[in-house]
Formats: structure tokens, C-alpha cells, sequence
């Protein structure tokens, strides 16, 4: 009888991922390259739903995965890999959204001031674009927290260990960022009742 | 809005919020593999280098700072001895979210009389137009500036391998770069941007914790 683990692994899957981990240490490209195709696509979507740009989302995986190759010799298996490795890349890409954040806050304060009006709500009539207008002007806690668990499917443990929160601070979280969104969402969902 | 409603809209954004294109995995991959796997002997020699850099650099700049008024920037000479006093590391026994505990001695020594002189100028940095001192403007960007490649120069060094110091540091790279562009007659909302930065990133009582867990361990 084949073992539920063999069933699920596909023919072609190759080496099991701590055998990945350990050739990668030991400098073999070819393994880190099996790493990187398994994991990358998983993390550009990540990051780009954090950050919401193209450009800085290639710049972000690659600096993802540079870190986490050069970390992965401390990686002892207490979270599942994709876990860890997805833990640097909302930390890589918090931390550069933060920067860019604010040097662009800085650019705009001394700039045209008239850039910051908000669109009306007559030029988002559509409620996905509100949806996701309000989903981007939550905090950037709440943001993530919803990002991370109903966009990105992530348990609350899996985010508490991924923001460095308690689990119970991501349940707070999700709670208070959707009655935002219910707030935000509220006129629009009077005028379709 | 019901939760129900809310529910669906959430579940449909799993396909419709900030979808990304196709990720370019080749062109990425190649920066990944040549600074993976090319450039370690490289940055293994850097480190150190920039340990030794950020340390003359932080010397020469406290010693500016603090000179006399002779002119003899006792402080050189004091970092100067730092750095011939070897390269054996030593182990920081702080344990308060302070350095590196492989940060050696002569570093952490720099890296807290940088720190210092990082808290000094940032409770100087006035916080309106009107309570700059005109005379001390110049001197004050100076400053902001020397500190600022100091910072750069700690990012890449042993010292930044504590995340928390790392954190703080990448802060105050973003505070000193921020003062470091100011004008002679700063504009009230640059001076209060700066101010937020600051407040809300609480840079100056976390330099002072770390600073604080440098003194507690005999600075």
C-alpha cells in the first residue's frame, strides 16, 4: 500500500525540500534553483499584493530569495519552509514599502499638495474598486492581516509568526479591519439593497 | 454591510485584488544566483572591511564633533587605539537588544559613540521653522550627512546582524537622509514631516534603550 505522503508527491517532483536545503548550503546553484522555481511564483504574487508594484516586486523576490539563501543555513526546520521563507518576504517588503512610503510622503509634502484629493466616490462606482480602495487604506497591520488571511488563504498562526504578532493579535486584527471595510463598504451596500 | 456579503466580496479578491502579471523567474534568478552564489567571498571580505570603515569613520566623526577648541580631536586618537587594539571579537554580554554578539569590541565601541552622537543631534532637530538656529544650520546638515554614510557604512557591517539594531539603523538612515537634504531655511512642513518620521518610528527612545544597554554594559 503507498504511503499518503508518496501518493501526493507527483513523479516528477524531485527532491524532497529539506535535501534541497541542505545541497543549497553546501553550494549546489542547481538545487537552489529547484528551490527557487517551486517557491518564486508564490512569492512575486505576495509581495506584489503587498506592494502592488511590478517593478519593485521583481526587485523584492530577488532580494527575498538573496537573503533567504544566505540565512538558510540557520533554517533548523521549526516552521515549515514555505512558512519561513514567506516570513522575509513580508518582512523584506514591509520594510521597503515603509521607505518608499515615506520618501514619497516626503517628496509629495514639499510638492503639489493638490495630488492628495482623494477620488470621489462618484468615480468608483464599482464595488470591487472600492473593495480594494479600502482594503489599501486600512493600516498597514490590518492591511497585511487581511492580505494575508483572506486573500492569501494563510492561517492566523502562520500570519502570527509571519508579522511576529501573537495569534490572537492576528484574530483582533482581522476582526477590527473588516468592520473597517464594512464601514468603508457601508453606502455602497445601502444603495444596492 | 452583512458579513455574508463582505465574505464573498473577500473571496472574490483572492482573484481580483493586486493580481499579479507573470513573474519574470529567468531574469530574476540571474541576480539571485550571482549574489548567492558569486559575490559570498566577496561580501565575506567586505564585512569586516566595513566594520573597520564604519569604525575610522565614526572616529574621525566623533573626533570632529567633539574636538576641543585647539583643534586636537582627542577622539581620533582614542578610535585610533580602538582599531590597533585588534581584531579579536568579543562577545557582547548585553543581551538587551543592543549590538551584534559577534560585533567586535572595537566596532561596538564606534557603533555606540555613533549611536551617542545620533541622539545628541536628533534632540537638537528643531521642530519648526522658527526654532532653528540660523547660525548652527550649516554645521547641523553637516552633521546630519557624516552620520548618515556612518549609517550606511553600519548597515553593511557585523553591527546591523542583530535585526533590532538593524531595524533602528535603516530608521535613522531614513531620518538623518531627510535632514541631511534640509535647507538653510527649512520649510515648516519639511521640519514637521521629519518629526513624524521620527515620533512615529520612536527612533530617539530606542536609540536611547540601545544606548542605554551600551552603558549598562561599561561604556
Amino acid at each position: 500500500m503507498t504511503s499518503p505522503a508518496i501518493a501526493l508527491q507527483a513523479p516528477d517532483a524531485g527532491p524532497d525540500e529539506r535535501t534541497l536545503i541542505s545541497r543549497t548550503v553546501a553550494g549546489d546553484r542547481s538545487s537552489a534553483r529547484t528551490l527557487y522555481d517551486r517557491h518564486a511564483k508564490r512569492v512575486h504574487r505576495l509581495v506584489f499584493r503587498i506592494c502592488g508594484d511590478e517593478e519593485l516586486a521583481c526587485d523584492l523576490v530577488q532580494d527575498v530569495f538573496v537573503r533567504a539563501f544566505a540565512q538558510l543555513a540557520g533554517f533548523r526546520g521549526d516552521s515549515a519552509f514555505t512558512t519561513w521563507l514567506h516570513r522575509i518576504a513580508v518582512t523584506t517588503a514591509l520594510n521597503q514599502m515603509r521607505k518608499v512610503k515615506r520618501i514619497r510622503a516626503h517628496e509629495e509634502a514639499i510638492g503639489d499638495e493638490d495630488v492628495h484629493a482623494a477620488p470621489s466616490r462618484e468615480a468608483d462606482p464599482d464595488l470591487r474598486v472600492r473593495l480594494h480602495a479600502a482594503i489599501d487604506a486600512l493600516s498597514e497591520g490590518l492591511r497585511m492581516t487581511v492580505l494575508l488571511h483572506d486573500v492569501e488563504g494563510y492561517t492566523h498562526a502562520e500570519i502570527g509568526t509571519m508579522l511576529g504578532v501573537a495569534e490572537g493579535t492576528s484574530k483582533a486584527r482581522l476582526f477590527e479591519a473588516r468592520a473597517k471595510l464594512r464601514v468603508a463598504l457601508k453606502d455602497f451596500d445601502d444603495f444596492n439593497d | 454591510m452583512k458579513d455574508e456579503r463582505l465574505d464573498a466580496l473577500l473571496r472574490e479578491a483572492k482573484q481580483t485584488y493586486r493580481v499579479p502579471p507573470e513573474a519574470p523567474l529567468d531574469a530574476m534568478w540571474e541576480r539571485i544566483e550571482r549574489e548567492s552564489f558569486d559575490a559570498p567571498r566577496r561580501r565575506a571580505w567586505l564585512a569586516p572591511l566595513a566594520g573597520i570603515a564604519a569604525t575610522l569613520l565614526v572616529g574621525f566623526g566623533v573626533g570632529r564633533f567633539t574636538a576641543p577648541a585647539d583643534g586636537v580631536p582627542t577622539v581620533i586618537d582614542r578610535a585610533r587605539d580602538l582599531i590597533v587594539a585588534g581584531p579579536a571579537p568579543t562577545v557582547d554580554r548585553v543581551g538587551q537588544g543592543g549590538a551584534s554578539k559577534d560585533v567586535a569590541e572595537p566596532l561596538r565601541r564606534a557603533t555606540y559613540e555613533y549611536l551617542a552622537r545620533a541622539v545628541a543631534l536628533l534632540d537638537s532637530l528643531p521642530r519648526s521653522a522658527q526654532a532653528i538656529p540660523l547660525r548652527s544650520d550649516a554645521r547641523f546638515v553637516a552633521d546630519a550627512s557624516q552620520l548618515l554614510g556612518t549609517t550606511r557604512l553600519l548597515l553593511d557591517s557585523p553591527a546591523a546582524s542583530d535585526p533590532r539594531m538593524r531595524a533602528l539603523l535603516e530608521d535613522l538612515e531614513l531620518v538623518l537622509a531627510q535632514v541631511s537634504r534640509l535647507r538653510t531655511a527649512p520649510r515648516a512642513d519639511e521640519l514637521t514631516f521629519i518629526a513624524e518620521a521620527m515620533d512615529e518610528r520612536a527612533v530617539v527612545p530606542r536609540l536611547r534603550t540601545v544606548t542605554a544597554s551600551y552603558t549598562a554594559s561599561g561604556y
